[in-house]
């Protein structure tokens, strides 16, 4: 043999040996870290959101399909899967056309001009064969969609209208028992529904689409974040905050919105109230209620500046300056000037011991006519400049989850009301009042609205049966429990304070709203937008690999477990001992380690963002040094 | 000569390379007959022992901070102190709780709870009684209270005892049980043991010096309790009722519950809480 030849064939011998031993090492390596990565496959975005993704997709593929025409348009209903009165028709034209949409005989709107036409259908009735008619010039086409039975246990009756109410009126209420957003016409007929958890305010942008909380990751009533949604249920911007969002937002004139949350996100140890930039999601002004008080009296109690404030609602008068807010868990209302953060007044019971030192005098509000705040929801500053609120008529300091009366006989001369107060020279003179004959009593929920117009709508959100109320035995706690004594109560006034609309429901609702579906001029569905933006803080993560230690002996998990990139939720009762760590590890063994909680911090929960790079993670779980496999796979 | 030296060096040293990687491949130990029977033998002793430590205690004192719901995150608790007896007769634990307002008196049917007792008190001397040539169906039946015909030992990659309609696997560090129609698992380790019955109870047992940290998972209710020799700590995070949670220090000691004034049972929060929650697991509806 040459000896060229020869020479050359030993290293490459030796290199196919080592390769092969090398190879089939790592592939052993491989398949045992294969194991790991069965199990239940889920993304690290919030489901809801990232499901939309893929809708998207398959609907802007057919929008830009040419067969669909307006004799033989696409007609899809819910497509977004969580708004099942809500349908999308997408064809296109050869010219720019407006649009007439009617919905069952009525002209719902018009839509812009475009040559590519995703029409949005609301307000579709259950159980029916709407006939939707779209109108292009002289030419009408006419389409029919059948929807389900909503099976919604709490409708909302009608108990009286009058003429003057308007037909377009959409009332929309939330609930936490078993709907969600739902929202009713004037006949008291389902006109919308949300079958997800979205939920406390909703707030209307000039587009049409609303605010609204998603409820991912929620304590009480605090949530990581909010979206921005229309009828169809599409998302058209996702948002997770660092301060986190709960109970209110507001629409400003620049463009941003003020949203109420904390210092950090859901477990809130101080109350802010902040403004974004929506286009951004960078916060860009915020408020520290906490400090605002501490500054003035560092006496109080840091615990009713923290959750227990129960701070429900804010608003903004952009052109004064004032905001004012409503901290329930200490029945005050209080006002602050936006710009200087400096307190203006407070609206509180004089005996109310949270503010019982002196350097609270010269910020009291006199009261001249009416009542304190009592347990109150949903402040508003009017366009005269009143302060109008919904006042429960139940002193939420003393109550019985503050060890106070629990017996609903004792509270049998109690009574809610929407009030609307004038604010004079540091006195408060009540100016307008509807408190049902002083029947109805709702200790909990509950809100006003004053509209420009003057109308008013207001929700006695969780009001008491009579027969429940005299009863000598039955218990405020025990009326918590299930909504089969209570009901809500929703009336709505005129500007001329003629009651035109009085509904009930059997379920409590924490606020009612009124809406259109529809402008006058709808958008086309902009079916590929959809915006994330996580603005919570990122961790740092540590690292380790499969070999460490910790993995050699794994448990299962035998507990609840949901997790998204911002948070974990288990019914693992976390102990103020523990120390919790989550792990990531990668297809090749490399494992990322969020430090969720360590042994010397008691509080058991917190939101985090844990950022990776894409790709599958078999997620497992380490506490106390145990290390538990959940057999979940999670998808950056 | 040279270039021949090369060449079956070369050669050697690729087939080393190669033998290599055939035995990582084939290196799974065989493992023989009695190597599987003695470490069966040996995880069912350890098991016992394990359970047996910070064993429940029959009397004592409670204090319930029973946590009413608030609307807003709140568990306002409010605090009772009870006496407290149990007792079993039969196959059903009796429990009494009372105080100077009254007592209630409930019995309770543990499913399983002959099976688990008589478990937790074989000794080591009568687990190798049982096992001593294979299996001993006499000792068995005696030490379990059981009435099996005929058991059958099996080997095949793990060991596998059939007795009648039931049967018991041992994988490796893994018991796999069938018990009048209940399935078990239980995986145990030198921290921990955990159980799984019929996909529904699920059950971790971390062992400490001082105490075992019990984690109970149970149609998604979930109860954590911590047992020593003189105190156990049960915390229960279910909402049921109009409670959030409850909350239980027991000090173990002698007392007696003044049995004067009876109550009615949903004036006890502990018993209104516990009675709410579903607690069932058990497929035999003959215990």
């Amino acid at each position: 043999m040459n000896r060229k030849i020869i020479i050359c064939l030993i290293p490459v011998l030796i290199l196919i040996g080592i390769s092969a031993f090398l190879g089939i090492y790592v592939y052993s390596e491989a398949v045992d870290l294969s194991d790991y990565f069965e199990g239940n496959k889920q993304t690290a975005l919030l489901e809801r959101v990232s499901s939309q993704k893929e809708i998207n997709e398959r609907l802007s593929s057919i929008a830009n399909d040419k067969k669909y025409t307006l004799e033989k348009a696409y007609v899809e209903l819910n497509p977004y899967k969580i708004s099942p009165l809500s349908a999308i028709i997408i064809f296109q034209t050869d010219k720019d056309n407006e649009v007439n949409v009617y919905i069952n005989g009525d002209l719902a709107t018009k839509t812009e001009k475009s040559k590519k036409h995703i029409i949005p259908i609301y307000g579709l009735f259950e159980d029916y064969e709407n006939i939707i008619e779209l109108e292009i010039d002289d030419k009408k086409v006419e389409y029919k969609i059948k929807t389900e039975k909503s099976n919604l246990k709490y409708p909302l009756e009608v108990i009286e209208k009058t003429s003057y109410v308007n037909k377009d009126n959409i009332y929309f209420t939330v609930a936490s028992y078993e709907t969600y957003l739902t929202g009713w016409d004037i006949e008291g007929n389902l006109r919308f529904y949300l079958t997800v958890d979205n939920r406390m305010d909703v707030e209307w942008l000039d587009n049409g689409h609303f605010l609204i909380g998603t409820s991912q990751g929620q304590f009480a009533e605090n949530f990581v974040g909010f979206v921005e949604m229309d009828y169809l249920g599409k998302i058209y911007n996702y948002y997770t905050m660092d301060n986190g969002y709960s109970f209110e937002f507001q629409s400003l004139n620049n463009g941003n919105y003020l949203a109420a949350g904390g210092v950090k996100a859901v477990y809130i140890t101080e109350q802010v109230i902040y403004e974004m930039n929506p286009k951004s999601g960078k916060v860009e002004n915020l408020i520290n209620l906490s400090k605002i008080f501490k500054e003035i009296d560092s006496s109080i109690p840091d615990t009713y500046l923290a959750q227990k404030a129960i701070r429900n609602g804010f608003y903004l008068n952009e052109e004064t300056r004032e905001l004012v807010v409503s901290f329930r868990g200490i029945d005050t209302i209080f006002s602050i000037n936006y710009d200087t953060k400096k307190l203006n007044w407070i609206f509180t019971n004089p005996d109310n011991e949270i503010f019982k030192s002196n350097v609270w005098d010269k910020y009291k509000l006199e009261l001249v006519k009416g009542r304190y705040p009592e347990g109150q929801h949903s402040p508003q500053i009017t366009k005269e400049g009143y302060i109008a609120f919904f006042n429960n008529g139940y002193v939420r300091y003393t109550g019985f989850e503050n060890g106070g009366p629990d017996n609903i006989i004792d509270y049998r001369r109690n009574y809610s009301s929407g009030e609307i107060y004038e604010i004079k020279d540091m006195k408060a003179k009540l100016i307008w009042e509807d408190n049902q004959n002083k029947k109805a009593f709702s200790h909990q929920y509950g809100s006003i609205r004053v509209y420009d117009d003057g109308s008013k709508l207001i929700d006695y959100g969780y009001t008491h049966d009579s027969d429940y109320r005299n009863n000598k035995e039955w218990k405020l706690s025990e009326s918590e429990q299930n909504p089969d004594h209570i009901h809500a109560l929703i009336v709505e006034y005129d500007g001329n304070d003629n009651l035109v609309f009085k509904a009930k429901s059997e379920e409590g609702k924490y606020r009612a709203f009124k809406h259109t579906l529809y402008n006058e001029l709808t958008s086309n569905t902009k079916v590929e937008e959809l915006n994330i933006f996580n603005e919570v803080a990122k961790d740092e993560l540590d690292m380790i690999s499969y070999k460490d230690k910790s993995m050699k002996e794994l448990n299962e998990w035998i507990y609840s477990l949901d997790f998204t990139q911002n948070t974990f939720k288990t019914n693992y009762a976390i102990q103020p001992t523990d120390e919790i760590k989550l792990y990531f590890m990668n297809e090749i063994g490399k494992i990322y380690v969020l430090n969720y909680k360590s042994k010397d911090i008691e509080t058991p929960n917190r939101i985090f963002n844990v950022s990776l790079s894409s790709g599958d993670y078999a997620l497992f779980i380490n506490i106390n040094g145990i290390t538990y496999k959940t057999n979940k796979v999670i998808t950056y | 000569m040279k270039k021949k030296i090369i060449i079956i060096s070369s050669i050697v040293i690729a087939l080393i390379a190669l033998l290599i990687t055939i035995l990582l491949i084939n290196n799974k130990k065989q493992i023989t007959e009695e190597e599987l029977l003695n470490k069966a033998v040996i995880n069912i002793k350890n098991l016992i022992k394990y359970t047996n430590k910070n064993n429940f205690k029959t009397s004592g004192i409670l204090n319930v901070s029973a946590k009413y719901k608030g609307a807003h995150g709140e568990h306002y608790p409010k605090e009772f102190i009870y006496n407290f007896n149990t007792r079993i007769e039969d196959n059903t634990y009796i429990v009494t709780i009372g105080n100077s307002s009254g007592y209630f008196e409930k019995e309770y049917k543990v499913p399983g709870l002959v099976l688990m007792n008589n478990i937790k008190n074989i000794d080591e001397t009568t687990i190798d009684k049982i096992f001593k040539n294979k299996i001993n169906i006499e000792e068995l039946n005696k030490t379990l209270k059981t009435d099996y015909k005929k058991c059958k030992y099996e080997i095949d990659k793990y060991l596998n005892i059939k007795c009648d309609n039931d049967y018991i696997t041992f994988e490796e560090d893994t018991i796999k049980l069938k018990y009048k129609e209940n399935i078990f698992r239980i995986d145990t380790n030198e921290k921990m043991f955990s159980v799984t019955i019929n996909d529904t109870l699920k059950m971790n047992a971390i062992y400490y010096d001082e105490m075992t940290r019990y984690n109970v998972v149970l149609n998604n209710n979930v109860i954590y309790f911590e047992t020593s020799n003189n105190k156990l700590y049960l915390n229960s995070t279910s909402e049921a009722a109009i409670y959030n949670a409850m909350e239980v220090t027991v000090d173990y000691k002698d007392v007696v519950v003044d049995k004067n004034i009876k109550v009615e049972e949903i004036e006890i929060p502990i018993f209104r809480y516990f009675n709410e929650l579903n607690l069932n697991y058990w497929r035999d509806s003959s215990e």
